[in-house]
């Protein structure tokens, strides 16, 4: 007990040459104490965030918590449409701009949210939905971007096991991807990282909270924490040159063309889309699919072979699929596929004219009903 | 032009990504199932990876649960266990490692019984011949055969064989370590001040001993063998030691070096200062050389810190190996602080029997020189090294000339002994320290590049990363250079409870895991 009763006395020390010496008996008692003592510690700090990420995933995915934060002071407000998809949805789904237009049209408000993650598909907006349906905050409305070369099915897997590990799973959401084609061991080792030892599996999350400037950007989580209070990822620039383009493209290119040539869009991805249309529609949920634009150079990448057979799935799924594929020009990129500020705005102008606009008005109708 | 500095990058990740590891598999592993079995538990070396801390457990538990009287039984366990830490990463060169180390066992043996100076001469001769002959043959063979190919060709000769490429050739890890260790202990028993080892376990765990055989410290026979043959008791405050110094390496390793390297060398998608200078600004190759002046520094004192820390929960004491060189006065202080067991070596086995400082005043800048290259010469096979070490000699000579003027000029010589003549003088001394790193690395064009640009005021990219984490890990690094300068450290960790030492390690270490950046860096010192 006296060890806690006075732990910082020892920092009022004497001078160095007057101090008394310690003893060696004394600090072998010492010894033994501390290095138990450390190990305690340690487990006990372990297990802690260990159990607490298990319990709060914002921990783990700041990504999906981070934003849940900025949604929750929107339900109960008006109608509540949220946008899920990718980082192309991250930079077009103008949230505020949204609200504002249904407003001027309407006179009646509704609540537009951007589920936005950088490089996920319909796995994680499988899991994602659960997880709002879970927290209280189901959408009347889905809005669900389809990237086309996320459908794809590789021989090891659906694409989205790149970047969807174990740590930013709960355990109860392994059993889902475990279905949806991920590797079991890969899954379950990183989210035994994450559990048993989270302080360095989880240390980007965690640094990502304090200094973010520390983490290089590929290692960065605090994508939602930087985004509007709608979830908008406003982007930094409102033009950009021919030759910034030309850049983006070749770098596009690289990283879609060997996809999106010969695309498949079969297997667990396309499962998982199905697994959530039927979740929407169990709980009652709207839901439109939606394409986002993409520049002249890059629609050109996809063969006339793999558009037929996305029509032929988007016609298969039974659910109202909205191409925006050429709603914007190609200056209003930066790389042929993340659009600028001009370009974000005249794309969620569009989709709120052509889309949200009549569908409240008929929720409205509904409602009244 | 920003076009192309993107393609150029692009070009330089491409071949990064294609270049083969430097941490090579083991040759046989593919053929031995336990030897492969062996090598996917223990895939590196390294202290701070959950594969060594589990070997280091078991045979932790399995050395001090033998009998205290088992001594022997003690040694060949560390031994054993020793064998199998190296063979994990290759076994043919940890075979390799364990015969050279025989046949410096009989050797010794040998020169030890006879009375025949021109035969124990002769036997002296043998024993270094041959380690040196490893060492030449993996470390340096690939320069002096390119060297001698491109003179060759330069007269118009055809040289019959082919460049090397550097890549290409294994060298074995800790090979410049345990070499001078052999060296050392051939001339001690040589020069009679140490008796032969007769005990065949005992010599083995000298060279082998696994924390300190792969990035040294470099140790002594004299040292290391009167403790090899003490019986060990159990001890808390050994542990509680070892830990504490295991502890303050992994954190100079994971939260100081490693952090430090994504400044230097960049990340994936962005390669550093150190790998592209010709991309980067003045300012960010100035701040590029901070960090990698901070990064060699925590890796190598880390690691020792590491080996340091395993060797005394076994009950051995190695050398300190480094003494907060950038706070040294002069590049001489930074010599007797920076890695200590291979200036002391240099200066036993090269420097005194070249003649020391005996003699005239140019045969001691001389031995200097000749030693310093010698020195630069055992990091690396490569110009650069040489002219590091060329320049570490000249800066010694230099700093020896000023001092003997300086005596001379008593003025001059109070004014430097004030404290703003103090700092001054560490702080040119950390400058002129840091300004060679420039040149420690394998390729010379890049060195030229990066110096050129540092001193014109050119444009380019800046760090790889925000540079305000790396002026808060100097302020930090800083700040417990003081404590521990001033006696504070040694007070907090002799008086502290054990409750707050105890939280104090688990912070420490927790710290050390939140700051450890994305993939983790191979040790510097590993490759030479």
């Amino acid at each position: 007990m006296r060890l806690f009763s006075r732990p910082f006395a020892f920092v009022r020390w004497q001078n160095a040459s007057t101090a008394k010496p310690v003893s060696v008996a004394s600090r072998r008692r010492t010894a033994k104490r501390a290095v138990i003592a450390g190990f305690a510690c340690f487990l006990l700090l372990s297990l802690g965030l260990g159990v607490t990420s298990e319990v709060y995933p914002r921990i783990r995915d700041p990504f999906y918590g981070d934003k849940l934060v900025k949604l929750k002071p929107k339900l109960g407000t008006a109608p509540l449409v949220v946008m899920l998809g990718t980082s192309r949805t991250g930079f077009g789904f103008h949230g505020i701009h949204i609200e504002d237009t249904v407003l001027r049209e309407t006179g009646r408000p509704i609540a537009a949210f951007n589920y936005g993650i950088p490089a996920s598909g319909p796995i994680t907006h499988l899991i994602y939905l659960k997880r709002l349906i879970e927290d209280g905050a189901t959408p009347d409305l889905l809005i669900l971007e389809v990237l086309p070369s996320m459908l794809a099915n590789t021989n090891t897997g659906p694409l989205e096991r790149h970047w969807v590990f174990g740590e930013r799973l709960t355990h109860r959401e392994i059993p889902l991807v475990l279905h949806h084609g991920f590797d079991e061991t890969e899954v379950t080792t990183r989210w035994r990282g994450a559990t048993f030892n989270p302080w360095y599996t989880l240390r980007f999350q965690l640094l990502g909270r304090v200094v973010q400037s520390w983490i290089p950007w590929q290692c960065r989580f605090d994508w939602s924490r930087g985004t509007d209070r709608c979830g908008w990822g406003t982007p930094l620039r409102d033009v950009s040159t021919p030759e910034e383009r030309a850049i983006g493209a070749i770098h596009a290119k690289n990283e879609y063309f060997a996809v999106l040539h010969n695309l498949q869009p079969n297997g667990h991805a396309v499962a998982a889309l199905r697994d959530l249309l039927r979740v929407c529609n169990e709980r009652g949920i709207a839901v439109k699919l939606l394409q986002m634009p993409e520049s002249v150079e890059f629609r050109s990448w996809y063969s006339p072979e793999v558009n037929r057979r996305l029509m032929a799935m988007y016609a298969d799924l039974g659910c109202e699929m909205i191409l925006a594929s050429d709603w914007v020009p190609d200056e209003l990129f930066t790389d042929g596929h993340h659009l600028l500020r001009p370009g974000a705005e005249r794309f969620s102008e569009r989709l709120a004219r052509d889309v949200l606009i009549p569908w409240h008005n008929r929720y409205a109708k509904r409602v009244a009903r | 032009m920003l076009f192309t500095n993107t393609v150029a990058i692009g070009q330089t990740v491409e071949e990064l990504r294609r270049s083969p590891d430097r941490i090579e598999t083991a040759r046989w592993a593919s053929e031995w199932p336990y030897f492969r079995w062996l090598h996917e538990q223990l895939p590196e070396p390294f202290f701070h990876t959950q594969g060594f801390l589990l070997f280091f457990l078991v045979v932790a538990i399995a050395y001090w649960l033998t009998p205290r009287r088992f001594n022997t039984s003690r040694v060949w366990l560390l031994v054993i266990a020793s064998f199998h830490f190296y063979a994990a990463w290759n076994a043919s060169l940890a075979l390799l490692v364990t015969v050279t180390t025989l046949a410096d066992f009989l050797f010794a043996r040998w020169m030890d019984s006879s009375q025949r100076p021109r035969l124990r001469k002769a036997i002296v001769w043998a024993s270094v011949c041959m380690n040196l002959g490893v060492l030449c043959y993996f470390k340096y063979r690939g320069f002096f055969l390119n060297e001698l190919h491109e003179s060759l060709g330069r007269f118009g000769l055809d040289a019959s064989y082919s460049k090397l490429n550097p890549i290409d050739i294994l060298v074995p890890f800790g090979i410049s370590f345990y070499t001078f260790e052999a060296i050392s202990y051939a001339v001690d028993v040589y020069k009679r001040k140490i008796r032969a080892e007769r005990s065949l376990p005992h010599f083995l765990l000298f060279i082998l001993f696994f924390p300190h055989l792969v990035a040294g410290p470099i140790v002594r026979a004299g040292d290391f063998l009167k403790q090899a043959h003490r019986r060990k008791r159990w001890n808390w405050l050994r542990v509680q030691i070892g830990l504490q110094l295991f502890l303050l390496g992994a954190f100079k390793k994971l939260a100081i070096a490693d952090r430090m390297a994504v400044f230097t060398d960049g990340t994936a998608g962005q390669p550093g200062p150190f790998l592209n200078p010709e991309f980067y600004s003045t300012g960010a190759l100035w701040l590029a050389l901070m960090a990698y002046a901070l990064r060699i520094y925590c890796d190598f004192s880390g690691y020792s810190d590491m080996a340091i820390g395993t060797a005394h929960m076994f009950g051995y004491k190695l050398a300190r190996n480094f003494n907060m060189p950038y706070l040294s006065a002069n590049v001489s202080e930074f010599w007797r602080r920076w890695h200590i067991s291979l200036s002391t070596w240099l200066r036993d086995y090269v420097f005194i029997p070249l003649g020391g400082s005996r003699g005239s005043g140019w045969a001691t800048n001389r031995n200097l020189l000749i030693t310093m290259v010698l020195g630069g010469l055992w990091h690396g096979a490569n110009w650069t090294y040489i002219v590091w070490g060329l320049l570490h000699g000249m800066m010694l000579i230099t700093h020896r000339q000023f001092r003997a003027w300086c005596e001379t000029k008593p003025v001059v010589e109070a004014y430097l002994n004030t404290w703003v003549g103090t700092a001054t003088r560490v702080f040119v001394t950390y400058i002129c320290v840091s300004l060679c790193w420039v040149f420690f690395r394998p390729e010379w064009g890049k060195a030229i590049v990066m110096l050129e640009r540092m001193f014109g005021l050119y444009e380019g990219m800046t760090l790889p990363l925000h540079n305000r984490s790396l002026w808060y890990t100097v302020v930090f690094v800083l700040m417990c250079h003081m404590l521990v300068a001033r006696g504070y450290w040694q007070k907090i960790s002799e008086r502290a409870p054990a409750s707050v030492l105890g939280a104090g390690y688990a912070v420490c270490l927790i710290t050390a895991m939140v700051l450890a950046p994305d993939s983790g860096k191979s040790f510097i010192y590993f490759t030479f």
